[in-house]
């Protein structure tokens, strides 16, 4: 409810960073609840890439005087697929972790590098000039 | 199009770090697994480089208006670019130009297609307005990466004061050798009867008053006062202006110039224009409809200049001044260079009338006690002042741009009739 508030207080004031803050929140909020986390997260990951992605847009078209047809329906709709397949993703992750054999520095080691890969290509993506 | 990384891919790729160590350092892997459809957000989103292509164009339905009217607009976009593009858009107007609906708009235009919309612009003010060009702004599919760009041209709008119709205008003192409407004190050929005097070699025939040559027993002729054109110079002040926000003295000064124009060019007068201030333009003396059109294009382009120039008379052409020409100065008497101007004029004997454009609605006292009785002092001089000038012959018509121009005219005509007479007197 706390976090549901924070999101809908973040759209209100138009601040797109405490949109992000309130799903960050919402996210530990329902992972702090449930008991079989595991299974449940690829939806609720889902889920919160909805929501976020609608606060974004309510703020993004505040005090547009006219919005043409489909825009807001196209942007759901690509907001909807990638969540649909960032859960098919993380269902898959889910099952590859049931069956891997447990904690280990290996694949500690493993996920960081995985981690820095991903941070690395993230601002490589941002920087680069267009085509 | 110049492209810029939206600010939440930032607090995303924020999101999606916390979500990831916090999940090596815990080993909850559910806390990766919550933030993977984010990261695969941030990588497509990220990971289209395609730069929109966008082209604009923009028609005015009429591009001169009157002012307080509005005219059609519309803005036609074209995506030559192989995806579907939405843009936001923002229609780029200068001041006083009111555009239906408002910006920003937001606009879907799929690849290799054309899309229009429709818009009206009101113009509030008159002035030489420009429509155009966008500011457009497109994202990505995913909103992460914004394209913006400046796309379309500038069209001009051309909006003319709103003028008062005037049957009455002030009568010149002298006037000129063309035709016109004018009764001249010359003798020649004309309608209007001067006279009848003995008959003289060369004299037409037609010219024969057969009655009174019966009752005298000799040919006597009838001479008549020709109609005549007259010269007049429009002067209009810009040195200075009173104003409350939107509105001033100089918008009033133009729509009452722009009404004496067209009045004193239906009557087949020629007429001049000068714009004088910080800057110092002006249009010489000629006739029609051509010369309305280029004292509007001229008047539009009137604002106040701010100058510690000193100029004087001698700082206009003598082409610009004609002797016998009717000067009417449209002034709010707010500034000594004006005024200074004035009274050189009447000296070097110039037939002078000044349209006051009053001030007074836009200068309130202030809310202090001695802001009232200041208030009253500087009436007083204005008071003052227009007696001066009306000493010194020039006719002062005091106008309020929220009455009508015609009957202050009349009242001028009447005083510059006595000056007349008293003179002759």
């Amino acid at each position: 409810m706390v976090a549901a508030i924070s999101i809908l207080l973040a759209v209100a004031a138009g601040s797109e960073s405490a949109v992000q803050v309130s799903i960050a929140l919402l996210a530990l909020l329902i992972l702090m609840r449930h008991g079989d986390r595991l299974a449940l997260a690829p939806v609720y990951a889902g889920g919160l890439l909805i929501v976020s992605e609608l606060a974004q847009q309510a703020i993004e078209l505040r005090g547009v005087r006219s919005v043409a047809a489909w825009v807001v329906g196209a942007r759901v709709a690509r907001a909807l697929a990638v969540a649909a397949f960032g859960a098919a993703v993380g269902a898959a992750a889910t099952l590859a972790v049931r069956v891997a054999p447990g904690r280990s520095v290996a694949f500690t080691a493993l996920g960081a590098a995985a981690l820095l890969m991903a941070l690395g290509a993230i601002t490589w993506l941002a920087r680069r000039q267009a085509r | 199009m110049t492209r810029a990384v939206a600010p939440r891919v930032r607090g995303l790729t924020a999101l999606c770090g916390a979500g990831l160590i916090a999940a090596l350092a815990s080993g909850q892997a559910e806390l990766a697994i919550i933030v993977l459809p984010f990261a695969l957000l941030v990588a497509l989103g990220l990971a289209d480089r395609r730069e929109p292509r966008l082209s604009a164009t923009i028609e005015l339905e009429r591009e001169r208006v009157l002012e307080g009217a509005a005219t059609g607009a519309i803005l036609a976009f074209r995506n030559d670019g192989d995806r579907d593009v939405t843009v936001e858009l923002e229609l780029l107007t200068t001041r006083r130009l009111e555009v239906q609906p408002a910006s920003p708009l937001v606009l879907r235009v799929g690849a290799g297609a054309r899309e229009q919309l429709e818009l009206s612009v009101f113009a509030e003010r008159w002035g030489a307005h420009s429509v155009g060009p966008v500011q457009a702004r497109a994202r990505d599919p995913f909103g992460l990466v914004i394209w913006t760009a400046t796309i379309g041209p500038s069209v001009s709008l051309r909006v003319f004061p709103r003028e008062q119709r005037l049957r009455e205008l002030i009568d010149p003192a002298r006037t000129q050798p063309f035709l016109g409407t004018h009764v001249a004190r010359a003798k020649g050929e004309g309608i209007e009867f001067a006279d009848v005097r003995p008959f003289m070699t060369g004299d037409r025939v037609r010219r024969i008053n057969w009655r009174v040559t019966a009752r005298r027993g000799t040919l006597h002729v009838t001479e008549r006062h020709p109609e005549q054109a007259s010269d007049v110079v429009l002067l209009v002040d810009t040195f200075a202006e009173a104003r409350t926000g939107e509105a001033g003295t100089l918008d009033d000064a133009v729509r009452a110039t722009t009404s004496l124009a067209k009045a004193f060019l239906a009557r087949r007068d020629r007429v001049a224009l000068v714009d004088f201030g910080g800057t110092l333009s002006w249009l010489e003396p000629a006739f029609g409809t051509t010369q309305l059109y280029r004292v509007i294009d001229a008047l539009l382009a009137s604002e106040i200049a701010f100058s510690y120039a000193w100029r004087a008379v001698d700082s206009i052409p003598r082409r610009v001044l004609p002797p016998a020409a009717l000067i009417v100065a449209v002034t709010p008497l707010l500034d000594d260079r004006s005024l200074a101007l004035l009274l050189d004029l009447r000296r070097r004997g110039r037939d002078l009338t000044v349209v006051e454009v009053s001030p007074l609605g836009h200068v309130a006292p202030g809310p202090r006690s001695g802001d009232e009785l200041a208030h009253r002092l500087w009436r007083l001089q204005r008071d003052a002042l227009r007696l001066r000038l009306q000493s010194l012959g020039i006719g002062v018509a005091p106008w309020s741009p929220d009455g009508e121009l015609a009957p202050v005219l009349e009242g001028v005509n009447q005083f510059r009739r006595s000056t007349r007479h008293a003179a002759r007197a």
